[in-house]
């Protein structure tokens, strides 16, 4: 059985104070791992307003002057002692998500896209996912370092899957259940196993956000 | 000065512009391998004190460049120089003297180093593509401030070969100041290579050494 909460709607202000409040690994009252997601600026444009030249060319012209390089994205993964980027696509092969006939209709004869140019050209990563590390220390070095840091630069957190530990110094990461944010706002879904103590940690820390920030019902 | 050797041209240059002025010019000829590598700004990772480390991490902070991080391209089929399939960034960028790494990827700073490395296959229409697509990939990465460190091309031989044992190479490479450009191999396939590819290369290297006070000397 779960008892879930929802605060709405969801917004960067939201989760990123959310991130920066939420009880961390004092005496084990942590989730366990997860990840979460930022998008630069919060600047993001829906694929299907992206089917026309014009819009493109309006999109590409956006993310320069944002210094954004358009659809280019980052994985950062905690590695031993630090956050390190993986070996991802900078940007996603177009070949694959475009319908081919599309690509060669549009791209040849020759012409470099113009999210190679863009590239060469530097600029931000648009879309950055930091999978956060099971240690307390990556979890304080995500909290206390990188997510100040990316939303410094500029970063708005988009998302966020973090799971709990049922109790202190706990081994099984999803027992405890999970905090979600994203389009349907932070929901924190305790489950029956979830300690008392830190569900109250959580809960307090829930309540909190949800007086500021909820506006539904 | 030029230099020739059994099977090797040689040109050399103190000039940069000579790197610049062959990749804008490289012939429309089919090549089944190219790699070449690219650092921006001209500045090279590759150094070999801590004080010249902490040099170069300062200029690269200076002209906003990710230190150590490094992205390989790819010409395809039908589609040019397409966006490269994964970053690398070197565990020298988390251990930056200036501590800088992290923070300049984050904020948009320039890729470092840009690698090209494509091989097709044997009878791949692909060979001419590189060569018709690459003039424009390197204007783009000259305007963007990227200076060649090195660079190999292996040139077809001719159409339907059935192997490629006999390679044909062409190299540029810089030793101390100087830049080198090299054409390998292609008195020892003298009399396989089609004659219109081989005049193609040697009036590119001809016209260079025209350009840049080299000298491509005969062989025989």
């Amino acid at each position: 059985m779960t008892l879930e909460r929802t605060i709405q709607p969801g917004s960067h202000e939201l989760y990123f104070e959310a991130l920066k409040t939420m009880p961390l690994a004092a005496d084990g009252y942590a989730y366990e791992s997860g990840d979460a997601f930022f998008l630069a600026d919060g600047f993001d444009y829906p694929a299907e307003e992206l089917r026309t030249t014009e819009q493109k060319k309006r999109f590409m012209a956006e993310c320069k002057r944002r210094n954004i390089i358009s659809r280019s994205q980052l994985f950062l993964e905690y590695d031993s002692h630090n956050y390190f980027p993986k070996l991802v696509p900078e940007v996603p092969d177009m070949a694959n998500e475009y319908d081919m006939d599309d690509v060669m209709r549009e791209f040849l004869p020759f012409k470099l896209h113009s999210e190679v140019a863009a590239i060469l050209g530097g600029g931000r990563k648009q879309f950055i996912r930091v999978t956060i590390g099971t240690t307390e220390h990556a979890r304080r070095l995500f909290h206390h370092s990188l997510l100040p840091e990316l939303v410094n630069k500029g970063y708005q957190v988009d998302g966020a899957t973090l799971h709990l530990f049922a109790h202190a110094g706990g081994t099984n990461p999803t027992e405890g259940g999970v905090i979600y944010m994203g389009s349907d706002g932070l929901k924190l879904v305790p489950t029956e196993h979830l300690h008392p103590e830190i569900s109250k940690k959580y809960e307090s820390w829930f309540l909190t956000l949800a007086d500021k920030y909820h506006k539904g019902d | 000065m030029a230099r020739t050797t059994e099977r090797t041209y040689t040109l050399a240059s103190g000039s940069p512009d000579l790197f610049r002025t062959a990749l804008m010019s490289l012939p429309q000829q089919p090549v089944y391998h190219a790699n070449a590598e690219f650092h921006a700004d001209g500045l090279s990772p590759n150094v070999r004190s801590t004080e010249q480390q902490v040099n170069l991490e300062r200029r690269l902070e200076r002209k906003n460049i990710i230190p150590y991080s490094h992205i390989t391209m790819t010409c395809e089929m039908g589609l040019g120089f397409t966006t490269p399939q994964s970053g690398i960034y070197d565990g020298r960028l988390l251990r930056c003297h200036t501590n800088a790494g992290l923070t300049k990827l984050l904020s948009g700073g320039r890729i470092h180093t840009i690698e090209i490395s494509s091989t097709y296959e044997l009878d791949s229409p692909v060979p001419i593509e590189f060569a018709k697509a690459a003039p424009e990939f390197f204007r783009h990465l000259f305007e963007a401030g990227y200076e060649l460190e090195r660079a190999k091309f292996a040139a077809e031989v001719y159409e339907g070969q059935e192997s490629r044992t006999n390679v044909c190479t062409i190299d540029l490479g810089k030793i101390d100041s100087q830049y080198h450009i090299y054409l390998h191999g292609f008195r020892s396939i003298h009399s396989h290579m089609q004659p219109e590819r081989k005049a193609a290369w040697f009036d590119w290297f001809k016209s260079l050494e025209g350009q840049y006070k080299g000298g491509m000397k005969n062989d025989t």
